[in-house]
């Protein structure tokens, strides 16, 4: 029985110590790793621009196979000028596109349809729905094909009043539910509908913004139901099938009987849920319900708990950040087809998604991108990135939340990654330590590839240009770029970037505007770049630190600036503790309502420019010029030296600052791609775009999308810039700390300076 | 029993220590020994580990200036707090233990007074429970520019102060007041313990020959409390390296140069992939602590007593 025990015992050790040992050995992994589940899956090897190994590994491996494959359906060439009214499955199941050229105040000039048929869009010469609606006097604002056999069309007249039709068989249109849509007494405007649906036996479902309506064919309002809020102008979170109405009421899903109003079913959705009210419900006429945003497609059988994810949003345009889907339905052959429109409804795009046994049923090859945070442009690069490449799948870590607060230990923490020799594949480098990643050889040498770029001429090298090394390395390029603007008198504009000019600056008005003391720290250290900070970093020579003080404290005095303004002071001067990153806080609006005789603006893009190009309009003689050369990069992609997938990080890099990703404005700088910035010069898809400010002092400035004329103007500008303006935001936070004491009277210039000297020798020793 | 058995044995009494250390020796091994060696290597090597480069990184944390700043301060905060630390901890601990036994011997036995005892003994220790966040917040509303410190100074003087005591030169002594706030209660607790230890009877006999208060402590109370000291010293010294915490969360990754510690500066050297200087400078800290304990290990004379 001993014996027994002790071969048990020896025996037991043995297996524990085989294990312990099986557990650290090394995984054989496939290049791109981290990507569970994808062993043994069909490779696809049509990526072109990549060797086979990056592009999904050897094709001889077999497993799960079967995805949505998204493809794009080619539109009419004009459709591409019009804007999208809807797109629907029409009498005969036929798929039919309805469009509008619309004039410059956004009212629809002409409607058009169009059919597919044969595997094309033909436009129906035939259809009446555009004179109908002119004969009438209305603004086409919806079509509708009701479940009865006939068409519907929706819209506005002058007084902004909605009016439905009902298309007749001669093609004339008769008005119904007349009163339904009539303001209420002592209201000036009525219900504006963002649906409309009828069910078999005429009955007609009207969507509100809180509940729906059932009217009976006659016109009485037989049931009303809630439903969640919707405030977008088409409600995609509801449907009609057979006697029931599926909606989303207190955040769940909802089925009513649309025979007694009473709820029949509720349906857990949070797990597919994206929160941004755009999840389209749509049936699958057996019972069950397809629902569809930007994480992707899912289904839930008739009386399921389960939610079956069909498509994975990430894996194509669903999950684009600059175009919203619109419509989504099904199609005839198990495919679905997905409506996407751009800025402002124009730019329609259609994809179609078709079922593909073949292919891997999770993309064999994965790239990672890490980013401190999200980043919209890095995001649009992502999916287009993936349509191109339908075997690659990016994945995106940002290391906080929108909103979230980046903390030193998520930078420790992707040192730790890096310093093992893994972590992403793509870093996008907002805000980590640049330069000890460039010493500790961290980042791979990109000149090539920006050369190559370079040379196309599509780039604007300018940008690209100020992150060359000394020794011709590029180790990071800017993805976007936005740039100072200084606007007001000629002289006081004049005197910018010299700060012994700034002070002696002797004009009617103080030459700088009221704000707090931070934001003036701030704003002029970007203005003064080059004499403060630079490559060498200037200020931490104390005396160009104590000038650097002293001229912020002139120039503050001078405004009225404070370090903080009470509620009645800010109420006073129209100003706010608020601080921005770097310091420009739109004043060129104070310089239009006279209290200095120069504002800044960071432009990002043109929209950012209606205002400068408004008051230069009404303020003859009054200039705007770019702060020096300076330009404020963002989106600054690098990639790990330790990456097994470098050129495949190179192929995304590209990407990023290819035509497409960089043609579209999300608000977050301008284009360094030249093609892209030309496009976006051009474009007249915002004139509708329009912005105002007021104060209660009575001031008042509305400004309306730049006109093509500044637009080029400022494109010119950024072609001059050729100084990446990125001040070390450790050091400007020591400076603001310990320069507070300072402008609050409390120290002398000298105890400020040898205070912050301090610590910045510390900083710059380490 | 025969010869094989005898050296089975003594092979299995000889065992038999190791075999219950096994476990602890293997977690240190694991945890501390390979990083160790490994640090050690890369002390050796550029910041990504892919090249050799000799003794260049320690010529360069020893010709760093914040390294020489750091190094300094460390070295200053655990001259000035250690023995405060733990003569203060000792002095309570002793004046505690003297109330409690003067409080047994009362005929009284009033309960109020072993009440006081208990709850002053809870008081000291209650510092240790706090969380060194909230602690920290504490201290940052008795000390900001407007905080309970200032507003009872310019009570008592008649002038407004408006002092950052953690911003400022003051910061050194705050961080002190904060260090000493926090451990003194701990460290009293093991005193207590020590000071238990000690035989009645020996003050008894030393009573009876007519020695006074100072001449029991000095004659028996500090011989007594001589492993005590050693257990406590460590342990102190432990925690004090812990200090940085509090001073990062009271003054930032930036503070007054007074209070700038040897784990600023890792932090920092660690933010910028500096993991070279890292561990050249922690081989050189280790080494530094561990030459008083190799001393004494190795005065002749005086191992193994």
């Amino acid at each position: 029985m001993k014996s027994y025990k002790k071969h048990m015992a020896k025996f037991l050790i043995t297996a524990l110590a085989a294990g312990l040992l099986a557990g650290c050995g090394k995984s054989s992994g496939t290049a791109g790793g981290e990507l569970s589940g994808t062993e043994g899956t069909t490779a696809q090897t049509d990526i072109p621009a990549l060797p086979p190994e990056e592009s999904g590994g050897d094709s001889q491996r077999t497993g799960a196979a079967g995805r949505y494959r998204e493809t794009e359906v080619e539109l009419p060439q004009e459709v591409q000028s019009q804007s999208l009214i809807r797109f629907l499955r029409g009498e005969g199941g036929i798929l039919e596109l309805y469009t509008a050229q619309r004039d410059s105040e956004g009212k629809n000039t002409d409607t058009f349809r169009y059919q597919y048929l044969e595997g094309q869009w033909q436009p129906d010469s035939g259809w009446k729905g555009n004179e109908v609606m002119k004969e009438k006097g209305l603004d086409l604002m919806g079509v509708f094909y009701g479940k009865d056999g006939n068409y519907y069309l929706g819209g506005t007249d002058e007084d902004y009043i909605y009016h439905l039709l009902r298309v007749d068989q001669d093609g004339s249109g008769t008005e119904i539910l007349e009163e339904a849509f009539k303001p209420a007494e002592g209201q000036d405007y009525g219900l504006i509908p963002p649906k409309i649906e009828v069910l078999e036996n005429g009955d007609i479902l009207v969507y509100d913004y809180w509940e729906v309506h059932l009217y009976t064919a006659s016109g009485t309002r037989a049931l009303t139901l809630a439903k969640d809020f919707s405030g977008t102008t088409s409600d995609c979170r509801g449907f009609v099938e057979g006697d029931e109405f599926v909606t989303v009421n207190q955040g769940n899903i909802v089925r009513y009987s649309l025979k007694t109003g009473a709820v029949t079913e509720t349906i857990d959705y949070s797990e597919i849920d994206d929160k941004r009210e755009s999840t389209w419900l749509f049936s699958d006429s057996g019972g069950g319900i397809y629902a569809v945003n930007e994480t992707g497609l899912s289904h839930i059988a008739e009386g399921g708990t389960l939610w079956e994810v069909l498509i994975d949003g990430s894996l194509n345009h669903l999950s684009m950040r600059s175009i919203h889907l619109c419509e989504f339905l099904n199609g005839d052959q198990e495919d679905f087809y997905g409506a996407f429109t751009g800025e402002a409804g124009g730019s329609i795009y259609l994809f179609r998604y078709e079922y593909d046994p073949d292919m891997a049923a999770v993309p064999p090859t994965a790239l990672t991108v890490y980013s401190l945070e999200d980043n919209s442009t890095v995001r649009q690069a992502i999916s287009q990135f993936q349509s191109q490449y339908p075997d690659v799948r990016v994945e995106m870590r940002t290391a906080v939340e929108s909103g979230g607060t980046v903390t030193e230990e998520m930078i420790q923490g992707l040192n730790t990654e890096l310093l093992s020799g893994k972590g992403a594949d793509v870093l996008i480098l907002d805000g980590l330590p640049v330069d000890a990643y460039i010493e500790k050889g961290v980042l791979v040498d990109l000149s090539g590839l920006v050369k190559e770029m370079e040379d196309s001429g599509d780039m604007l090298n300018n940008l690209l240009e100020g992150f060359r090394t000394e020794d011709g390395a590029v180790y990071q390029v800017p993805a976007k770029v936005a740039f100072p603007l200084a606007e007001g008198k000629p002289e006081a504009v004049e005197v910018l970037g010299d700060l012994d000019s700034m002070t002696k600056y002797e004009g009617e008005k103080p030459l700088m505007s009221i704000d707090n003391y931070e934001n003036m720290l701030r704003k002029i250290s970007r203005i003064c770049y080059e004499e403060l900070f630079g490559q060498e970093m200037k200020v931490k020579d104390r005396s160009v630190l104590i000038h650097y003080l002293e001229s912020v404290k002139a120039l503050g005095d001078a405004s009225g600036c404070q370090t903080f303004f009470t509620e009645t002071e800010m109420e006073i001067n129209n100003v706010s503790n608020h601080v921005v990153g770097d310091g420009m806080a739109r004043d060129v609006v104070d310089f239009d309502r006279g209290t200095c005789d120069v504002g800044t603006e960071k432009l990002t893009g043109y929209s950012r420019l209606a205002f400068p190009a408004k008051i230069r309009e009404i303020n003859p003689g009054s200039v705007m010029v770019p702060v020096g050369n300076l330009y404020l990069p963002s989106a600054m992609a690098g990639v790990n030296q330790s990456s097994p997938n470098q050129d495949m990080a190179r192929e995304f890099i590209r990407c990023l600052l290819s035509y497409e990703v960089q043609k579209e404005d999300l608000y977050d700088g301008f284009p360094v791609n030249k093609k892209a910035l030309q496009f976006l010069t051009q474009s007249d898809s915002r004139d509708n775009f329009s912005e105002s400010v007021g104060y209660k002092d009575g001031y008042h400035l509305s400004a309306n999308w730049p006109s093509l004329e500044v637009r080029e103007e400022a494109a010119a500008m950024l072609e001059t810039l050729t100084v990446p303006a990125v001040v070390d935001e450790t050091v400007m936070g020591m400076i603001v700390e310990g320069s507070m004491d300072y402008f609050d009277g409390k120290k002398t210039v000298e105890q400020a300076a040898d205070d912050i000297l301090r610590k910045l020798s510390i900083y710059l020793a380490e | 029993m025969s010869q094989r058995q005898n050296k089975l044995a003594r092979f299995r009494r000889a065992a038999a220590p190791w075999l219950f250390l096994a476990p602890s020796l293997a977690g240190v091994g694991v945890f501390m020994g390979f990083p160790f060696l490994d640090a050690f290597r890369r002390s050796f090597q550029d910041a990504m580990g892919t090249r050799f480069v000799g003794v260049n990184n320690y010529q360069a944390v020893l010709g760093n200036l914040a390294f020489r700043l750091a190094a300094m301060n460390t070295a200053r905060f655990l001259a000035v707090c250690l023995p405060l630390l733990l003569t203060l901890s000792l002095a309570l601990a002793i004046f505690l233990g003297w109330r409690a036994e003067a409080f047994e011997k009362m005929v009284s036995h009033k309960e109020g007074d072993r009440g006081n005892i208990r709850l002053m003994r809870t008081t000291m220790v209650l510092p240790m429970a706090i969380p060194g966040a909230s602690m920290v917040l504490i201290w940052k509303i008795f000390l900001c520019p407007e905080g309970v410190l200032n507003q009872m100074l310019s009570g008592v003087t008649g002038r407004v102060w408006d002092t950052d005591w953690a911003f400022s030169r003051h910061a050194f002594p705050v961080l002190v007041v904060t260090y000493l706030w926090k451990h003194t209660g701990y460290d009293m607790i093991l005193w207590l313990a020590g000071l238990s230890g000690i035989p009645g009877e020996m003050y008894e006999a030393a009573r009876i020959d007519g020695a006074g208060t100072f001449q029991e402590l000095r004659y028996i109370t500090f011989p007594q409390l001589k492993g005590t000291f050693g257990l406590v010293g460590i342990l102190s010294l432990v925690n004090s390296f812990r200090v940085y915490r509090e001073a990062y969360l009271l003054a930032g990754a930036y503070p007054d140069s007074s209070i700038y510690l040897i784990p600023h500066l890792f932090a920092h050297w660690f933010l910028n992939l500096d993991v070279q200087k890292m561990t050249a400078a922690a081989v050189m800290m280790t080494a530094v602590f561990l030459m008083p304990v190799l001393a004494a290990k190795l005065i002749p004379g005086r191992s193994g007593r």
